[in-house]
């Protein structure tokens, strides 16, 4: 029974940490976690420099790039207590430890309760 | 007697916390109505909307005088590419303005970016940005940009009511605290007359000056573990400015 607990934690643990790994790889394997924001948006969709389409302001420089405006999974985590925390790193990183601690021997734990109370 | 003195303690305690807890949210209060902070000396001042800036009168003088209109479109773009990251940023708060004779021969301008407008697209990191050990908003909060001359504007482009000229910026950049002479070949300035179709989106007769550049952090005392040690952040940083200007002042666009 206690196998069976086991494999069903490192197996669970092992999906986590897969999809936070695939999430990172979906949204670009950025450093950071990053959210969409409305200031972005507004923009991106102001129009104004629409109005210089025909006059070859661009044509020697090209359009002026802008900041990507979408949600991207980061491999760290930010050092701050809000959202931009979550990362590869938080979710993947404790998630492999305790499917670690899952697949250690059985009797590991009593053996060494065992070897402390012979050695008292 | 003994409960009496309990129940005074709790209610000392409790007028404690609340009288600490109105305290702080007075002054978050406070922090809120603060305007932006005023421009540092030797630069033109803002207005009091800290929409656009106290053109100096000798200048105005000039020529027509077209104002940054901010809040819209990006303005300004910045790549870092480092070994170990390439981080982008921009702004879209820069306000300032341009002079123009009548011969279309740009002749004066200052702008004023917002250090704590840069966004990174991290909230974090752009809080980073701000610290003392990166650009020092609470000392400097502004990046300004100053025209000194405008070296061989050359007509490129022309067509129904739009004019476009290539030209080299010279000018004066103000980072960090520390001011520097700039050269910035290749830019180009698109004026565009006032019509039905740029009614809807802004008012005035309008200026669109374009140019891309690179400054060394280094030449602005921008010193920090990240850049020299980390290497995450590189010590060239490639700017891509895009401004639309209008002879209609921001506070009385529609």
């Amino acid at each position: 029974m206690v196998r069976i607990i086991r494999s069903v934690i490192v197996v669970c643990c092992l999906f986590i940490s897969l999809q936070a790994f695939m999430l990172w790889t979906a949204t670009g394997r950025k450093a950071l976690t990053r959210f969409p924001t409305e200031e972005l948006t507004q923009q991106a969709d102001s129009g104004l420099s629409d109005l210089f389409s025909d006059t070859g302001l661009n044509d020697d420089l090209g359009e002026v790039q802008k900041l990507d405006n979408r949600f991207t999974f980061g491999l760290l985590p930010s050092p701050a207590a809000n959202a931009e925390a979550v990362s590869l790193m938080t979710v993947a990183g404790p998630a492999l430890l305790v499917a670690l601690l899952a697949i250690q021997p059985i009797g590991w734990s009593k053996r060494k309760s065992h070897h402390k109370n012979d050695s008292e | 007697m003994h409960f009496n003195s309990r129940l005074i303690m709790a209610a000392a305690l409790s007028l404690l916390i609340a009288s600490t807890a109105s305290a702080q949210y007075g002054n978050r209060n406070k922090k809120k109505h603060k305007g932006p902070p005023p421009a540092p000396q030797g630069f033109v001042q803002h207005a009091e909307s800290g929409k656009s800036l106290l053109v100096p009168k000798d200048q105005a003088s000039l020529g027509t005088v077209f104002h940054a209109l901010a809040d819209r479109d990006t303005q300004m773009h910045f790549v870092s590419k480092a070994p170990v990251e390439t981080i982008e940023g921009n702004s879209n708060r820069t306000i300032g303005y341009a002079v123009v004779r009548a011969d279309d021969r740009l002749i004066a301008g200052e702008w004023h970016l917002p250090v704590n407008s840069i966004d990174t697209g991290n909230k974090t990191r752009n809080k980073h940005l701000t610290k003392r050990e990166w650009l020092n908003a609470k000392k400097n909060p502004y990046i300004i940009f100053k025209i000194l001359e405008v070296k061989d504007q050359k007509l490129a482009k022309e067509g129904e009511g739009f004019k476009t000229y290539s030209a080299t910026l010279v000018g004066e950049f103000t980072i960090h605290g520390v001011t520097n002479k700039k050269t910035i070949p290749n830019a180009t300035l698109s004026f565009r007359t006032q019509s039905a179709s740029t009614e809807k989106v802004a008012q005035g007769d309008l200026l669109a000056i374009r140019a891309k550049y690179s400054v060394l952090l280094s030449d602005y005392k921008v010193e920090h573990p990240v850049i020299s040690k980390k290497k995450k952040f590189a010590n060239e940083v490639k700017i891509d400015t895009s401004l639309v200007l209008s002879t209609v002042a921001p506070e009385k666009q529609g």
